[in-house]
C-alpha cells in the first residue's frame, strides 16, 4: 500500500488529492529554485567573461525587496539595473499578465526614482521558447523600452546545464582554462555553493573570490594574472637531464602539469616556483622522482581542504 | 550490525566471507588488502560475463584502490579482454554547505585508453556519488563507452538511484551496477556506509590519508608508466 492509498482510505480521496498537490507544490518550488540558480550562475559567468574589468562594479542578488525580485543585476559603474522574475513553466503561470505589467512598471519607477538608476530593465524569464514568443506579443507598447521576456532552459542538474547550455560551458572554459567535463563540473559546483550560501548582494568579483577560496585546487584565476610559463628551473632540469627527456611540462590555469607516458601530475604554479636546494635537485634524475617531487609540492594546497 | 545489509545475487559464500574479513581488519592492512584483491577478482569475473565479446575495457580506479580491488578486477578481465587502466588521485572534501567535491589532481591514463568501449568504474565502497561521478565525467567525452559498469563490494542502498539521477538518461541507461552487498545505514556526520568496509579505506590499507594529499604511487601505475 502506498502512502497515497493509506491517506485515501484513512481520510478520504479529497485529502489524498490535497496531499498530492502539496507534494507537487514542493517539487515545483524546488525546480523553480534550480532554474533561478542556474540562470544566476550563467549570468555571473557571462559577465565575468565578457566584462572582466567590471567584475567589482556588477552586483548580483536574489530575492531583494521589490516587485521584480528573483534575480537582480546592478552595474554601479553604468548605473544600470536589470531585474528578473523567473517562471519555470510552459503553462499559464509563465504568461505575461496584467499583474506582470503592473509590477514591472512599479519596479521601473522604484529603480529610477528610489535607487536613482539611469537605466532599468525588467525581464520575465521563462523556460519555454514558445512561451517567450507569445509573451513578447503581450508586452504593452508603453513598457517595450524597458520590459522584456527572455528564455533560459530548465535543466534538472548542473551536468545537464553544462551539456545543454553551451554559453555557460564556453564561459567556464574561458574562466578556468579547462575543457574537461569533470573540471568544468567542479568549477560549477564551487560557484553554485557560493551562490547558494546567501541571498545577500555581492559583486561578481566577491563571488569568484569566494569560489577560489573554496577550491582545492583553485580553478578560478584573474585572467590578467594568467601566467603560462613553467618555472625556469624545471624547464632547464628536463632539458639538461637526458633521462627526463620524455617528460613534458605545460601550464594550465596557473597549474604546472608534468606529463610522462600517460601520467599527469599537477601542482600550483606558485608551489613549484621555488627551485629545490642543490642536494634535492640532484635527486631528481628519473621521471618517477620528478613526479614524486610534484606530488610533494602539491600537498600544501590540497591539505587546506 | 550486519542486519541492515542485503546481499546481491552475485555474492557467493566465499565473497561474503571476504566481506566479513573487511569488517575485522584489526590493524592488519595485509589481510585487508588481500581480501580486497580477492573481492576485485570475483567482481571482475562477474563483469567479464556481461561484457560483449571483443570489447576493450578501461578499468577506472582511485589511487587507493588501484593495487587491491582494481588490481583484482583487471586481473580477471585481462584473461578475456584487452584491458587498460585509468587511475585518478581525487581530492575529496566537503564544501561549507552540504555538497562535496572530488576534483582530480593527478592521473594516469594508460596510452591507448581512448579505444576502450567499456568503462569499468571501480570503488571500494560507494556511499555518495561524488568520486564515481567525477571519474565518469573525466572520461565520457573521450571514451565512446557502450557499457558503463559500476563495481564495488559494498554500496549504500540509495547510491544507485542517486548516481543515475545525476546523469542524463542516455548515459545512465548504460550503467550496470555490480556489487555484493547493499547497506542501508550511513553515518550522518561522515557519510560513511555502515558496516560498509569497516571504516575509512585509507587507514585500513595502511595509508596515511588520501593519496592526493600525500605521495602515494600505486605499484600498478609504477609498473605501467615508469618501468
Amino acid at each position: 500500500m502506498t502512502l497515497a492509498d493509506f491517506v485515501s482510505i484513512k481520510f478520504g480521496s479529497d485529502v489524498a488529492a490535497t496531499l498530492k498537490k502539496i507534494n507537487q507544490g514542493g517539487t515545483n518550488n524546488q525546480k523553480g529554485t534550480i532554474f533561478e540558480n542556474h540562470f544566476a550562475i550563467s549570468k555571473i559567468c557571462e559577465y565575468a567573461s565578457d566584462y572582466p574589468e567590471d567584475v567589482s562594479d556588477i552586483h548580483v542578488t536574489a530575492q531583494e525587496i521589490g516587485f521584480v525580485d528573483d534575480i537582480c543585476i546592478q552595474n554601479t559603474k553604468l548605473n544600470k539595473k536589470i531585474n528578473y522574475q523567473a517562471k519555470n513553466s510552459a503553462l499559464g503561470a509563465a504568461d505575461w499578465t496584467c499583474d506582470t505589467t503592473t509590477r514591472f512598471s512599479w519596479q521601473y519607477s522604484i529603480d529610477l526614482e528610489f535607487h536613482n538608476c539611469e537605466i532599468s530593465n525588467q525581464v520575465l524569464l521563462v523556460s519555454c521558447e514558445q512561451k517567450k514568443q507569445s509573451n513578447d506579443a503581450k508586452i504593452p507598447k508603453t513598457l517595450k523600452e524597458y520590459a522584456f521576456c527572455e528564455y533560459f532552459p530548465y535543466c534538472k542538474n548542473n551536468l545537464e546545464l553544462l551539456q545543454t547550455y553551451f554559453p555557460l560551458r564556453n564561459h567556464l572554459e574561458g574562466l578556468t582554462g579547462y575543457k574537461r567535463l569533470d573540471q568544468l563540473d567542479y568549477a560549477l559546483k564551487l560557484l553554485s555553493g557560493v551562490w547558494g550560501a546567501t541571498t545577500k548582494k555581492r559583486s561578481i568579483k566577491q563571488i569568484f573570490d569566494s569560489a577560489s577560496c573554496d577550491g582545492f585546487p583553485n580553478v578560478f584565476f584573474n585572467q590578467t594574472l594568467q601566467n603560462d610559463v613553467a618555472p625556469e628551473w624545471l624547464t632547464m632540469l628536463i632539458h639538461d637531464i637526458p633521462s627526463l627527456h620524455g617528460m613534458n611540462i605545460s601550464v594550465e590555469s596557473m597549474r604546472v602539469k608534468v606529463e610522462f607516458n600517460g601520467f599527469e601530475a599537477t601542482a600550483n604554479l606558485v608551489a613549484l616556483e621555488t627551485k629545490p636546494d642543490p642536494g634535492d635537485l640532484d635527486t631528481l634524475t628519473t621521471p618517477l622522482q620528478l613526479i614524486n617531487f610534484v606530488f610533494n609540492r602539491a600537498q600544501a594546497e590540497l591539505n587546506q581542504a | 550490525m550486519v542486519e541492515s545489509r542485503e546481499f546481491s545475487s552475485y555474492a557467493t559464500a566465499s565473497d561474503k566471507e571476504h566481506l566479513r574479513a573487511l569488517l575485522n581488519p584489526i590493524q592488519n592492512p595485509g589481510r585487508y588488502k588481500e581480501a580486497m584483491k580477492v573481492l576485485g577478482s570475483s567482481l571482475g569475473e562477474i563483469v567479464g560475463t556481461k561484457v560483449p565479446k571483443g570489447s576493450q575495457c578501461l578499468v577506472v580506479s582511485t589511487a587507493e584502490d588501484a593495487d587491491y580491488l582494481s588490481f583484482g578486477v583487471i586481473e580477471s578481465l585481462n584473461k578475456e579482454f584487452k584491458t587498460s587502466a585509468a587511475v585518478f588521485w581525487n581530492n575529496h572534501y566537503s564544501l561549507l554547505y552540504k555538497d562535496s567535491v572530488a576534483p582530480i589532481v593527478h592521473q594516469y591514463l594508460q596510452p591507448g585508453y581512448q579505444a576502450s568501449d567499456v568503462l569499468v568504474i571501480v570503488k571500494s565502497v560507494i556511499s555518495g556519488s561524488c568520486v564515481v561521478r567525477t571519474n565518469i565525467l573525466a572520461l565520457i567525452e573521450s571514451v565512446n563507452a557502450k557499457n558503463i559498469f559500476i563495481v564495488s563490494p559494498v554500496m549504500h542502498s540509495a547510491s544507485e538511484a542517486k548516481l543515475k539521477e545525476e546523469f542524463p538518461k542516455q548515459v545512465s541507461d548504460k550503467f550496470d551496477f555490480v556489487y555484493f552487498a547493499l547497506d542501508n545505514e550511513k553515518d550522518d556526520a561522515t557519510g560513511e556506509v555502515k558496516p560498509g568496509i569497516g571504516g575509512q579505506i585509507y587507514e585500513l590499507l595502511g595509508l596515511t590519508g588520501q593519496p592526493a594529499r600525500g605521495s602515494y604511487m600505486p605499484d600498478l601505475v609504477r609498473r605501467l608508466a615508469f618501468e
